[in-house]
Parts: C-alpha cells; sequence; structure tokens
C-alpha cells in the first residue's frame, strides 16, 4: 500500500468517525464525551455512558454467598461506562479499541462495579469481536458503536453472559455492599429511570384534551391511566370540597363505572395514597381529605360516632377491641330507648352507687359508652354526648325533657311554674322550652315527611321520582313506600311481584300525576332522574 | 377553571363539527358556549329510525367534574325519557359520570340508549310499563311519536300513504279498546288518559282490569 493510499484511507477513515459521532450525538445527547484532541492527530477518544433498559420488566435474583437471596422485578440497570479509542484507520480497517470498561453503582463511583470483572472482561472481548464479524458481512470493517449500544443497552448481553436463570437474571453482590444496599440501590436507581422517562414521555389529557409532557402529569396507581396534573388537581379539588371523596381516585370511564357497582364502603378504599393526594391538591386539602374519609367511615360503621364538640367534630372510634369481647350487641347501639331514659329519670335526684339505675348491666359494659376523641382528647358519653360522667352515673340529658314537661304541665302564671324559674331561672326554662317545641316539631315533621334508611336509618325526604332509593351515605337499596330492603341486583322486583304491597307502585299516583301536569304545562325542566333525587337530614336525629 | 371549562367546550365543539362520521351535531343557540343543543338521528333498526332527535345541553360550572344537564327537547317514547319534560334517566348523567366522557361521547350514548331500552330503570312509568306489557305496541307507538315530533318519515304502508297517527295511536292503545268505552258516553280524552294511565293494552285487557277501568272513568 503506498503512503497515498494511506492518507486516503485515513481521511475517509476520519470524516466516516466524524459521521458516526455526529449520529450517535443527536441519539444520546449527554450520554457521549468527545474527549478533546488538541493537537489534532488521527484517531478519537470518547467516553460512552450506557445505560440498560430491558424490554420488559425482568425478576432479578440477588445472589449471596449466605443465606437466602432476595429478588425484585426491574426494567432498568445502572449504565455501563466505556471509553474507547477510534484508531486512525477505524472504522475500514481497524475495529475500535476498547480502553476501560466499568460497571459503576449509581451512587458512588467508589464503591466499585455492580458487575464482576470476569464478566466485565467477557463484555470487552465480545465488544472486540464485534467488528471482526461485521467486517466479515460487509466485506470491509465498518463503524461498530451503534451495534455495541444496543447490544449493551436493551440487555442482550446479559443473554449472551449467560447471566439468566430461566427468566430471572442473576446478579452477584458487589463485595464492597450489604445486600440490602446493593438491592435498594437498584430498585431505587429502577424507579428514578422510570420517573425519568415518564417525565420524558408526551401525553394526550383526556380531560383537557391538550398534550402534556409527563412532568406536569399524574399516573394513577393501579390502573396506569394518566392525566395532566391541573386537570386532576381540579377534580379532587372539587370531590374534596363536595365531600364526594370516592371520585378521589382514577376519573377515567371504565374506573369510575366500576367504581359506581361497588359498595359505598369499599369505595373509599381508593388507589391513591395521602402523598399522591397531596402533591396533587396540596396539604391543606389532603387533610382535608383525611379528615373526612375518616368520618364517612364513621358514618357507615355503627361503631364510630362524631366527636360532639362543635369546633371539633372529627371521628371517634370505638375502643380497643379488647374490652369488646363480652357484650352485648344492644348496648353498643346509638339508639337511646325509652326505659334507658325513664329509668335513669326516676334515679337521676339521686345518683350514688347503690342507686343504680339499670343494676343488669355490670360496670366494664357500662364503660362501653365512654369515647375519647383522637383529635382533641374530649372524654364523653355515647349515649348523652355530655363530658364523661363515670360509668356509674346515669346520663343526664334526659332531666331537660323532664324539667321542661314538669315545666309545662302547671297552668301559666301559676305557682309552681313561679317555684321553677326562681329555682331554675326563667330565661333558661324558656331556652328549653323553645328547645323542646322546636325537637318536638322537628321529630314529628321527620315521621311524617321522611323515610329511613333501611341501612343506617339516615331520614330521607323524596322530592320527586321513583320509590326507589339508594341512600347516600351507605349505599343501601330500599323501597321509599315500605322501608323495605331491596336487592340492588333486581331492584324492580320488589314492585313487580304481583301480591306485593308494592306492587305496581314503583310510582306513586301523585307522581304520575306530576308528569302529565308538566306535559299540560308546557314541560317544566326537573333535574336529574328517578333515583337520585332526595335530601338527606343529618345531624338531628343522629347519635 | 371556567377557562380550562372554555376551552374545553369549544374544542369540543370544533372536534365534533369536524367529525362527519358519527352524525352527532352539537351548535350554539346564542353566543353563550355553555347551552347548546345536540343533535343525532335515530338510530337504525328501532322504532326511531329515520327521526332526528335535539337534546338540549346546559354545561355546569363546574364541567367537566361535574355531569352536563341533558334533556330531549324532541318528544321522544321511551322508557327510560319522561315523555312530558324529557329527562332522561342515564347513569352517565350521574353517578357513573365521568371527567373524561364529552359531550359527543355522551351524545352517542343518548343513541344507543334509545337502541337498549333499560324498562326496568324507568324514568317513565307509563310508558315503561307499556313497553313491558305489549312490545309490538310499544314499536308502534314509538313510530308514531318519531314520525309526530321527530321528522321521521311516514311508514309506507299499503294504501296509507302519510296518514296521520289517530290520538289513541300516539296512546299506544288499541282504537277497538277505546271506542268501547267512548261508546258508553265517556269521554275521548278521559277515556285515553285512563287507559294510558292502567297500562289496558295486549295481554291486560281482560274483565278484571276492564271493571278498573270503568271504576275509574266513574269516579
Amino acid at each position: 500500500m503506498s503512503d497515498d493510499h494511506l492518507d486516503e484511507v485515513a481521511a475517509q477513515c476520519a470524516s466516516l468517525q466524524e459521521d458516526e459521532i455526529t449520529v450517535l450525538e443527536s441519539i444520546y445527547p449527554s450520554l457521549i464525551t468527545v474527549h478533546p484532541n488538541p493537537d489534532d492527530r488521527p484517531g478519537r477518544l470518547l467516553t460512552l455512558t450506557l445505560p440498560i433498559t430491558l424490554p420488559t420488566s425482568h425478576q432479578v435474583q440477588l445472589d449471596t454467598s449466605s443465606g437466602p437471596s432476595a429478588s425484585l422485578g426491574l426494567s432498568h440497570l445502572p449504565a455501563l461506562t466505556l471509553k474507547i479509542l477510534f484508531p486512525p484507520a477505524y472504522p475500514t480497517i481497524e475495529s475500535a479499541k476498547v480502553i476501560s470498561l466499568r460497571a459503576p453503582l449509581p451512587s458512588g463511583e467508589k464503591l466499585g462495579n455492580w458487575l464482576p470483572r470476569t464478566k466485565l472482561r467477557q463484555v470487552q472481548d465480545k465488544l472486540q469481536e464485534m467488528w471482526e464479524e461485521e467486517k466479515k458481512g460487509f466485506g470491509e470493517g465498518v463503524g461498530v458503536i451503534w451495534k455495541w449500544w444496543e447490544w449493551v443497552g436493551n440487555g442482550d448481553f446479559l443473554t449472551d453472559l449467560g447471566m439468566f436463570n430461566g427468566p430471572a437474571l442473576e446478579l452477584s453482590i458487589p463485595p464492597m455492599l450489604t445486600p440490602s444496599t446493593f438491592h435498594t440501590m437498584l430498585k431505587t436507581y429502577n424507579a428514578s429511570q422510570l420517573h425519568s422517562d415518564f417525565e420524558k414521555t408526551a401525553f394526550s389529557c383526556s380531560i383537557c384534551l391538550e398534550n402534556r409532557k409527563g412532568k406536569s402529569c399524574v399516573q394513577i396507581p393501579g390502573c396506569g391511566c394518566v392525566f395532566c396534573t391541573p386537570c386532576l388537581s381540579s377534580c379532587w379539588s372539587l370531590a374534596i370540597t363536595e365531600g364526594s371523596l370516592e371520585n378521589v381516585s382514577c376519573p377515567s370511564v371504565s374506573c369510575t363505572k366500576q367504581r359506581a357497582l361497588r359498595d359505598r364502603g369499599e369505595q373509599l378504599d381508593s388507589d391513591v395514597d395521602a402523598v399522591l393526594v397531596e402533591s396533587v391538591v396540596g396539604r391543606e386539602l389532603r387533610e382535608r381529605w383525611e379528615d373526612v374519609k375518616e368520618k364517612r367511615k364513621a358514618e357507615i360503621d355503627p361503631l364510630y360516632t362524631i366527636c360532639p364538640r362543635p369546633s371539633c367534630q372529627a371521628a371517634v372510634p370505638p375502643p380497643p377491641l379488647s374490652t369488646f369481647v363480652s357484650f352485648d350487641p344492644s348496648f353498643t347501639s346509638k339508639v337511646i330507648r325509652l326505659s334507658d331514659l325513664s329509668s335513669s329519670t326516676s334515679s337521676s335526684g339521686t345518683a350514688s352507687s347503690n342507686d343504680i339505675p339499670t343494676p343488669s348491666i355490670p360496670t366494664e359494659d357500662r364503660w362501653l359508652r365512654h369515647r375519647t376523641c383522637p383529635k382533641c382528647s374530649y372524654s364523653f358519653c355515647l349515649y348523652c354526648n355530655a363530658t364523661w360522667h363515670g360509668p356509674h352515673t346515669p346520663c343526664a340529658f334526659p332531666q331537660t325533657s323532664f324539667i321542661v314537661s314538669e315545666y309545662l304541665g302547671y297552668p301559666e302564671g301559676s305557682e309552681g311554674r313561679r317555684r321553677m324559674e326562681v329555682k331554675r331561672g326563667k330565661a333558661n326554662l324558656e331556652r328549653m322550652v323553645r328547645q323542646y317545641l322546636e325537637d318536638e316539631a322537628n321529630k314529628s315533621w321527620m315521621e311524617s315527611k321522611t323515610s329511613p334508611c333501611s341501612g343506617c336509618g339516615v331520614r330521607v325526604e323524596k322530592s320527586h321520582g321513583c320509590n326507589h332509593m339508594t341512600c347516600g351515605r351507605c349505599n343501601a337499596h330500599f323501597c321509599y313506600r315500605c322501608g323495605a330492603s331491596i336487592n340492588p341486583k333486581d331492584p324492580y322486583k320488589h314492585y313487580n311481584t304481583p301480591g306485593r304491597s308494592c306492587f305496581q307502585k314503583l310510582f306513586d299516583q301523585e307522581e304520575i300525576e306530576r308528569f302529565e301536569r308538566e306535559a299540560n304545562g308546557g314541560g317544566v325542566v326537573v333535574g336529574g332522574g328517578g333515583d337520585d333525587d332526595w335530601r338527606e337530614f343529618r345531624g338531628i336525629w343522629e347519635w | 377553571m371556567s377557562d380550562a371549562r372554555l376551552r374545553r367546550v369549544q374544542k369540543e365543539i370544533k372536534d365534533c363539527a369536524k367529525d362527519k362520521t358519527s352524525n352527532i351535531s352539537i351548535d350554539m343557540i346564542d353566543e353563550s358556549p355553555f347551552h347548546l343543543i345536540g343533535a343525532f338521528p335515530g338510530p337504525p333498526d328501532t322504532p326511531y329510525e329515520g327521526g332526528y332527535y335535539e337534546v338540549d345541553i346546559v354545561i355546569p360550572d363546574a364541567y367537566p367534574f361535574q355531569p352536563v344537564k341533558m334533556k330531549f327537547i324532541t318528544k321522544v317514547y321511551h322508557p327510560n325519557v319522561s315523555s312530558a319534560s324529557g329527562a332522561i334517566c342515564l347513569d352517565i348523567l350521574k353517578d357513573a359520570w365521568s371527567p373524561v366522557l364529552t359531550l359527543k361521547s355522551t351524545l352517542i350514548s343518548l343513541q344507543s340508549l334509545l337502541c337498549e331500552p333499560v324498562p326496568n330503570d324507568p324514568q317513565d312509568a307509563e310508558v315503561a310499563k307499556h313497553y313491558l306489557a305489549d312490545r309490538n305496541s310499544f314499536n308502534a307507538t314509538a313510530k308514531h311519536w318519531a314520525q309526530a315530533y321527530a321528522q321521521a318519515p311516514a311508514h309506507k304502508k299499503k294504501n296509507e300513504p302519510g296518514k296521520v297517527a289517530t290520538d289513541a295511536e300516539m296512546a299506544g292503545l288499541s282504537e277497538e279498546n277505546v271506542v268501547g268505552f267512548t261508546d258508553m258516553g265517556f269521554s275521548r280524552e278521559q277515556v285515553i288518559s285512563i287507559l294510558k294511565k292502567l297500562n289496558y293494552r295486549g295481554n291486560n285487557v281482560n274483565p278484571q282490569s276492564y271493571n278498573a277501568v270503568l271504576e275509574e272513568l266513574l269516579k
């Protein structure tokens, strides 16, 4: 070969090298360092960082010389660092030379490699061979870096090195690390890569119908649906403010449908956790979300109650289970029975340890009425909501109705009334009477105009629509006419079975007449459908 | 938030105008993009075929996080649509609403509701009873309504071109049954209203229900 020819080859190679580097740099910006070549000598020195992304997530087995091996699922492995030299005659005549190959641990250069030296040596040898193989195929040497990149980058080298045991990749623990440190390190690296992959991907948010970078998106764990953070934030903020907590979850059509089919209690168990909620709606709404969720649980679970202090209103769980072992369920009921009231009223004046109203209840069972609010530490009686009066003292509240009925029993302006006014204060008595009359009016209105839910007992008033009701609080299905529970799987059977009292009474006559009136009156708009138009009266007769 | 709502609604209107295959239209009534009229053709192979159905659309303030309010403007004879007010009984307009649903996809759901009535979850009790009692007669009535209110072309039947449906047909009742009572001297309007209410059709026509009708007429 003449010198001229060699010069020509060198010039050609220099241009081919230049092209290869340009292409790689444009595909993998920031993963390639071209070392400076101040004297402009032929050949180039490069450092490549080759991150490893397995096509699918693989089980990774960590081999420890002794003891059980831990395993975890990974799709990203820490990058290999490859320092290479392009000799002047690369790629036509000579291969690129691997100067060093390292597998640095993501959290520290000094800790060594995550692949053992022997494996790295094998990788290096194989890389060198590849140029020869290509040369055989093409008849002359060609650029091989792309090929290297693929072989390392998608994890093929792990297969070629025989590091798979069945579907699981086996890695040995680097000598400098404990198995758990290595485990955590790999896991963290994998998670951060997944996260940055997500951030770089563009998603189409199906709420605002715009394209967004993953950086401003949220992926819902579980279903994997992606929405942009501003949309999800609006959605969840509204749900939290309005108290429709089941919507603090994935808003996609299929997930929403699935949720609507579940029981109300289960609807609160969504895939989102407090960290995610806080990152989307902020701390204040996250706290509110948790508070209301707890309270909602209390409404569904009859053993929970609500702290009676107006400024607190937190959900109060029942005392720890150990106290509940031997007890009669009737005593957990939050309903105050009339018999309880009258028996305690009769003895309320002179309550003492030998004058217990219902001696059949052992003291420890009466402790079951005791509740302590976890939020404000208020200690109170479950029955009367007053400050805890101990297991021996009966609830004081029935005195009110007792006093009021005694007071009202005397004619106006009578000596009896005056005596009571002197003893208890006229303003006090008047206030008590007002309260009593109002409660009575409420009670009779409630009884005449509302029906209790068959599940949780909350009073429900139907404004219009059919008689098949779905409780907004406990999700129970029931009949507004007769109060019976209805099977949600076939709710209309109740109205379609001849002989039943509610046969063909899905709609009341006045409802049908109302339809007709509207038809004649030109069609007044009525919101919503049949089942959802009811109002709930909370906090009046709830205990 | 209202900015996002406006952007999304405008986008939806534009996308729907571009889409020529779905046959769904969404138009503004005035300059407000939050009160719209949607329209779609009655689905083929149903009594509603050939009809053109208009739907009143009100976009709530919290849209798309609250369900859009829709009701039929065109009168429809369907168990899940109030024959009087046009109110619609459909899960996605209530608790199964998702912000991912759009005006177009909701209108498509309404269209498929016309294909598949859910008589067990009725909005209009009388229509649902009719549907369950006598399907053929129900279909005929629904077709009469489509012709009368939704501009469905009149069915070319033998030698009755462009025949207008009678009031009995519009109520899904047989002329014979109506005449049976009007001959006794009751007003036609009253007879139709009571027969409709008591679902006096198909298998329900029997001596027992006959007596119930008489009782009601004599009230």
